[in-house]
């Protein structure tokens, strides 16, 4: 079990804190990134289980000892920095913007691969003269030279001044907004905006466009944990591994197809030798032959008997495996996507280890 | 209930003793030099607006600042260096007569990434001399910097000069003002230590445009600048009346057409940054590297009076009896700093590996009427990093004794003596010991345990009959010889030399 603290806050946030609980994980459960990380972790095999719509915890089938706490991404960050909940989803956007560089969050796995989102410099339509940063510092310092100051509308101050600083604009005054921050220059709270973007509809709605080089940060969900919970806590690590493991295998997948074909051939040895010799054909190791038993109407003739090969290919080469296998004299070929693909170890696993500085368990 | 310690800030230390003891000798010493060439005290506050770095101290000093909104809305920074602030003083107050000379000490602050040897709080010491644009004033200030290093007993610094007026003069002659100008001057540092070619990489980052557009200016036919001013005002008034926001379509206009005929074209900026890299290549021995630097600025046309103010700084050093084997020219020395204009140096020690530097300072003829004086006056100055001083005289063996926090420990053999005790410390403070009194109430083997481990030379114990008699028992720790003597032979008692 954990400090004495953390099970008072465990009682104050939550209102209960179960015996054999081992970690807290922290699941969005509003905004845009709840969607898709609900369905991100169902097809990792990590299905939350919730009773009813308005508990605030819930579990994960196979794995007792994890309490899902369902919060929205900016409370998930601030509860694992502050140790509440030892590992969580959150966006990459608002780990930078809040918090920074500190020591109590570390990064597990910095892509998740969903909730992709640039948080970009957005300049009125109109301002033709305006597409690169080095014009929007000419603007700002036009503005300066008449008494003004260029006005930035965003959610996100710190990333947009470090950005706006490092790019030699020094003259501007930010102007905070928790919503709507793409109207904002419409409707004259400010002369430009900094916020995120997926498809870029509400910025054109707003008659805003990017700037060439206007991208401060890519964004998108990612997990992170509580460095003194997982440096301390080896169940809670343990947990952790499980987790990691099927996120990293179901994300090494998400690439990658499993073909199998029908050939005919002399012996396993001769089929898996003709396949070896294409980088098409070879698949991320190398092709499985086995023998395939048929009925009498489609018996082995003199070109050998049927063997069916199976090899795991980057979806990148799937045409050019498919392509490869009928120059071989493949035939029946079937493609599946792969659901997981775990190699001997997890990175991230070793990459926490190395970070928290703990030995194996 | 927390119960967790509350952690230091990152980038933070906390300094004990005998270090804390020794960075304080080591400013106290900075100030004794300084005042000794007639500097004088000038204390600035740590809180300023943001404004104040903003207007000119650059890149590497906003990108950097500890900037926050109070609560009236302000925007404030923690200051980042001493000299700007300096500075302001001067404009609110200007002094009757010119020049002046101030010296200043006391934290600053800066968000880096910690490392040792680089601490987000740390403490700057220098002065600043303003009203004097002779070479002279740059040697003093060069020679009471090296000075005071000399007094503190430090051997192995080196002395870096350069000018960043030799690249100013150049970008005049090639016209390039502006926005353009101060990215130039604030990267010949970044192009000294990382080359030519990422300070081109940051230039295309922050202006994409900048070659692909100048490349095809030449081939344009030339459109009639009315038909496009004409042009974009029939764009901007189908936007609608009020799409510009704060920015006027004339405005718009004018800088569309300046994109279409930059003053400054991409052949120009080529010649800029190869200028760059030959100047940023400079650097040996002050004759050899000024030789070079004089033939560089033949090749260009330049005027050499930068490189003969270096030449006169470098005689005058000499002249002021500074050792200039430790002095060395490198024209790429930009300290990425944007108020500098003439002369400026580094000095740096070997010992302390990355993070070597001890000083930096120059000459800043322009930041007086960037921070709202009506004319430029002719300043300079410079400020040491107080904490690598320590590091670097501890790299040089240098490194302060252990001692206890005090010459004499005093123990009252019992609570009944202990005011007579204090009578006794006080007694012995007055005859300039340092004197601890033992308040724990402890038995007194005890307390003669906590005294040897201490480390304390001396002990006084003092009983019912000590003080019936008017005397001290004063114990020797190194020798266990104990003798009895009368309040008033303390005075007789010499402090320790500590």
């Amino acid at each position: 079990m954990t400090s004495l603290v953390s099970k008072e806050r465990g009682r104050v946030y939550l209102g209960c804190r179960m015996n054999g609980e081992v970690l807290r994980f922290g699941v969005p459960s509003k905004g845009r990134n709840a969607e898709p990380a609900h369905q991100f972790l169902e097809a990792c095999g990590l299905k939350v289980r919730r009773d009813s719509e308005r508990q605030l915890t819930a579990s994960i089938g196979g794995l007792p000892g994890v309490t899902v706490v369902l919060q929205r991404s900016e409370d998930i960050l601030i509860q694992v920095a502050d140790g509440r909940i030892d590992l969580g989803i959150t966006g990459l956007d608002i780990l930078r913007e809040r918090a920074g560089e500190r020591d109590d969050t570390i990064i597990l796995y910095e892509d998740l691969g969903f909730s992709r989102a640039d948080l970009v410099v957005e300049v009125p339509d109109s301002w033709v003269d305006v597409s690169t940063l080095a014009d929007l510092a000419d603007v700002a310092a036009s503005m300066r030279e008449s008494g003004e100051s260029l006005r930035v509308a965003t959610s996100f101050p710190n990333l947009t001044r470090r950005f706006f600083y490092e790019k030699g604009i020094s003259h501007f005054s930010l102007v905070r907004a928790e919503g709507g921050v793409e109207a904002a220059p419409a409707m004259g709270f400010a002369d430009i905006a900094v916020d995120l973007t997926t498809t870029g509809v509400t910025l054109r709605e707003n008659h805003l466009k990017v700037l060439r080089n206007g991208t401060i940060l890519r964004s998108q969900s990612c997990l992170v944990g509580n460095r003194r919970a997982l440096t301390t806590g080896r169940e809670k690590r343990e947990v952790v591994r499980r987790i990691l493991e099927l996120i990293e295998a179901h994300i090494r997948a998400r690439t990658f197809y499993s073909v199998t074909a029908n050939l005919r051939g002399n012996s396993e040895a001769e089929i898996a030798q003709a396949l070896l010799t294409s980088p098409a054909t070879r698949g991320k190791r190398g092709p499985t032959v086995a023998r395939v038993y048929t009925t009498p109407d489609s018996a082995d003739g003199d070109d050998g008997a049927w063997f069916a090969a199976t090899i795991i290919v980057d979806g990148a080469f799937l045409q050019d495996a498919v392509d490869h296998l009928r120059v071989a004299g493949g035939s029946d070929i079937t493609v599946t996507p792969v659901k997981y693909l775990f190699d001997e170890g997890s990175q991230c696993h070793e990459a926490m280890l190395a970070a928290l500085g703990v030995s194996h368990d | 209930m927390e119960r967790r310690p509350v952690e230091r800030v990152r980038g933070t230390q906390d300094s004990w003793a005998p270090e804390a003891q020794h960075l304080a000798i080591i400013r106290q010493q900075l100030e004794e030099t300084f005042a000794s060439y007639g500097y004088s005290r000038i204390d600035v506050p740590v809180l300023e607006p943001s404004e104040l770095h903003l207007r000119k101290s650059g890149l590497e000093i906003i990108s950097k600042l500890y900037a926050f909104e109070d609560q009236g809305g302000r925007q404030l920074c923690l200051r980042p260096e001493l000299t700007a602030s300096v500075v302001r003083a001067f404009v609110a107050q200007p002094p009757p007569r010119l020049p002046v000379r101030l010296f200043s000490s006391g934290p600053v602050f800066r968000y880096e990434r910690p490392s040792k040897g680089r601490y987000r709080q740390f403490t700057q010491s220098g002065v600043e001399l303003i009203g004097a644009d002779d070479s002279a004033a740059d040697a003093e200030v060069i020679s009471l910097a090296m000075h005071a290093l000399d007094q503190l007993g430090l051997r192995e610094y080196v002395v870096t000069l350069g000018h960043v007026g030799i690249l100013g003069q150049l970008l005049t002659n090639l016209g390039v003002v502006g926005r353009l100008r101060t990215f130039f001057v604030e990267n010949l540092e970044e192009a000294r230590r990382r080359g030519v070619a990422a300070v081109r990489r940051r230039l295309v980052d922050l202006d994409p445009e900048l070659f692909e557009q100048r490349a095809e200016a030449a081939p344009t036919v030339a459109t009639d600048d009315r038909q496009v001013g004409q042009a974009v005002a029939g764009l901007l008034s189908a936007m609608g009346g009020d799409a510009l926001g704060r920015r006027s379509e004339s405005e718009v206009v004018e800088r569309i057409l300046l994109k279409q005929h930059p003053a400054v074209g991409a052949s120009t900026v080529e010649r800029a940054l190869n200028f760059m890299d030959r100047l940023a290549s400079i650097r040996g021995e002050p004759s050899t590297a000024l030789a070079e630097g004089r033939a560089l600025l033949v090749e260009y046309q330049l005027d050499d009076t930068p490189l003969s103010d270096l030449q006169r700084v470098v005689d005058l050093l000499e002249g002021f009896g500074a050792d200039i084997s430790n002095v060395k020219v490198d024209l790429g020395l930009g300290r990425g700093l944007q108020y500098y204009t003439g002369t400026v140096f580094e000095i740096d020690h070997p010992g302390l590996g990355s993070e070597s530097q001890l000083c930096g300072g120059g000459r800043y003829d322009d930041l007086s009427r960037a921070l709202g004086a009506r004319q430029a006056l002719p300043a300079l100055g410079f400020a040491f990093g107080v904490e690598r001083i320590r590091l670097a005289l501890e790299a040089e063996g240098a490194a302060p004794r252990s001692v206890p926090a005090a010459d004499v420990f005093v123990i009252p053999a019992s609570q009944a003596q202990m005011a007579y005790a204090a009578q006794v410390a006080h007694r012995l403070r007055r005859a300039g010991l340092q004197t601890q009194l033992d308040v724990t109430a402890r038995p007194l083997r005890n307390a003669l345990t906590f005294a040897d481990r201490e480390g304390f030379r001396r002990v006084v114990v003092v009983g019912e009959a000590e003080a019936r008699d008017g005397t001290l028992r004063l114990r020797d720790m190194t020798d266990s010889a104990e003798s009895t003597i009368s309040l008033d032979e303390i005075a007789s008692l010499a402090p320790e030399s500590r």
